[in-house]
């Protein structure tokens, strides 16, 4: 393989953005809220790469912050190989005018789930554990190495990962782009990116979002558990009929989203007060 | 205490904050707070030995998907200061530093619900193209979550340990439980926002197959991409056999598509 072609080999005016890239989706977690979570974090890293191909395009720029400003999530070390790949997409809608923007979002949702499951697992399940092994053997002695030897047995692989992680994402996405685009079915991939998109959202609908009802009817020694009922008709029917609730309230009613926000935490407190929540 | 109620809070600070900013690069963990607490206070030895000790407790304080069972930080810092301030044993600390865990878990999880009453802000800075904000709105939202995750310790070695449970018994349980319950349903808007922008007719019977494969066969959120991939694949092959398929897409691939997922 010559140079050239490697994953890792970045010409140089991407090279700068790309690694701009990667140190800010560092930030990962920092601006972290129930609602958008990781968004922030991902539309400050997008800024660079937003602001290269939108330069003249002040409409678009503006289309495309908003579209990196929507939820995300996922185990900060390893996001950046969906950022590279969104800086990619987003090269190309840039080119073309016919592209779906809204697969790009797609995209985010059907990798932000498997990439928390494979990040979670390698940085807390396997990279910690090993740290911790090595690095607590030496500090239960007093011994210095201890937490050293810990901070870089965890942090030597882990900054690897953050990275090279964007360079990987950047240049699949591109040589990916560069050939679908000639086979002429990016609308299909497009489409296809959505179904998995909308897929993962109603898969973690229920995974993510939590709603239970832990109230018991109590009426002459006869109980009437509400929440056994619930899951032995549907499991999981009320965290899907709350973000199906969210979405035709937003789509259909035009609530806004903090008025949402506002009234679920009202609702909240006032059910919980009362013992239903 | 004063100066080392104000030592350890800003060893907490920066540890805390240094690794939110780069990625988790975990200073926040016991043996390193405790290592830096020791060094702050003099004793060095005693901050290794107490850190290694509550990294072992905290094991399985890991934080993912927003949801933190125990804050390792503040707890850490707090047990070993009193270690090394009053001579207390390592497992009588230990009995402080979990209730601290909880309490600033707790703590944290409401600066979850901060951040969102800042998203109007944000969404105005995008209408102004004003990109530089969204570094600072996130150093100001990390500044005040580490402000948060600081000041209990200052406070607890500056009062004493009788502050924990004043602290603990002060917050209505009407309240943080009902953050608590709304906690885990906020996440609903910000997927119903997502929804607002993949919905289609055509594409919802999909989130109704994600969710019943989420649902009722348990797969992970894995698995549930990849069936969505070979899916794909699958639809791939078949449309490659309609030869009109490859014609109508040679002069409209909009029509191609609706033919595509009309079956």
């Amino acid at each position: 393989m010559t140079k050239k072609n490697s994953i890792l080999h970045l010409e140089p005016e991407d090279k700068k953005m790309v690694n701009s890239i990667a140190w800010r989706m560092m930030v990962g977690s920092s601006p972290y809220q129930y609602e958008k979570m990781q968004a922030l974090s991902f539309l400050y890293a997008m800024t660079p790469a937003i602001k290269r191909y939108y330069k003249d395009d002040k409409e678009g720029r503006i289309a495309a912050y908003k579209r990196h400003w929507e939820l995300w999530n996922t185990t900060p070390q390893v996001a950046g190989i969906v950022a590279g790949l969104a800086a990619s997409m987003e090269r190309e809608a840039s080119k073309n005018p016919d592209y779906d923007v809204n697969s790009i979002n797609a995209l985010k949702v059907s990798l932000m789930g498997p990439l928390a499951g494979i990040g979670d697992s390698f940085f807390w399940g396997s990279l910690k554990i090993i740290a911790t092994g090595i690095g607590v053997s030496f500090a239960l002695q007093g011994n210095i190495l201890g937490p050293i030897l810990y901070f870089l047995v965890y942090n030597i692989p882990s900054s690897l990962i953050r990275h090279l992680f964007p360079v990987i994402g950047f240049n699949l996405g591109n040589s990916f782009m560069e050939k679908m685009n000639k086979a002429g079915i990016m609308p299909f991939l497009t489409k296809c990116c959505n179904i998995i998109g909308i897929m993962m959202v109603g898969a973690m609908a229920c995974s993510m979002v939590t709603l239970k009802i832990p109230f018991v009817y109590e009426a002459h020694g006869a109980t009437i558990n509400v929440q056994e009922i619930i899951d032995s008709i549907l499991p999981n029917a009320l965290p899907m009929g709350l973000t199906l609730l969210c979405f035709w309230m937003l789509k259909k009613k035009n609530v806004s989203p903090t008025v949402l926000i506002i009234s679920l935490i009202i609702v909240s407190i006032a059910l919980h007060a009362i013992g239903i929540l | 205490m004063f100066v080392e109620a104000l030592l350890v809070a800003i060893v907490v600070a920066i540890c805390y904050y240094l690794n939110m900013w780069f990625g988790y690069i975990f200073t926040d963990k016991p043996i390193i707070v405790g290592t830096l607490v020791g060094f702050v206070l003099g004793d060095l030895q005693t901050g290794i030995i107490c850190g290694a000790t509550f990294e072992l407790i905290f094991l399985g304080a890991v934080n993912i998907g927003g949801a933190v069972p125990s804050d390792p930080t503040a707890g850490t810092a707090v047990a070993t200061a009193f270690v090394i301030l009053t001579g207390m044993s390592t497992e009588e600390a230990m009995a402080l530093a979990i209730p601290t865990g909880l309490l600033m878990a707790q703590a944290q999880m409401l600066t979850y619900i901060f951040p969102s009453f800042f998203n109007g802000y944000i969404d105005s800075l995008i209408e102004r193209d004003k990109d530089k904000g969204f570094g600072w709105m996130i150093v100001f939202l990390l500044l005040f979550r580490t402000l948060v995750e600081a000041i209990f310790p200052f406070i607890v070695i500056f009062l004493g340990t009788d502050a924990i449970t004043a602290i603990m018994a002060y917050l209505p349980e009407v309240v943080t439980g009902g953050f608590s319950v709304a906690g885990g349903m906020l996440a609903a808007v910000g997927f119903a926002m997502l929804l607002k922008m993949i919905w289609t007719k055509e594409l919802a019977v999909y989130f109704f197959v994600g969710f019943f494969m989420a649902t009722y066969l348990n797969i992970p959120t894995l698995g549930i991409a990849i069936a969505g991939l070979l899916y794909c694949i699958v639809k791939y092959y078949t449309m490659k056999e309609q030869p009109s398929y490859t014609q109508i897409s040679g002069m409209n691939a909009s029509l191609g598509e609706e033919d595509l997922f009309n079956d």
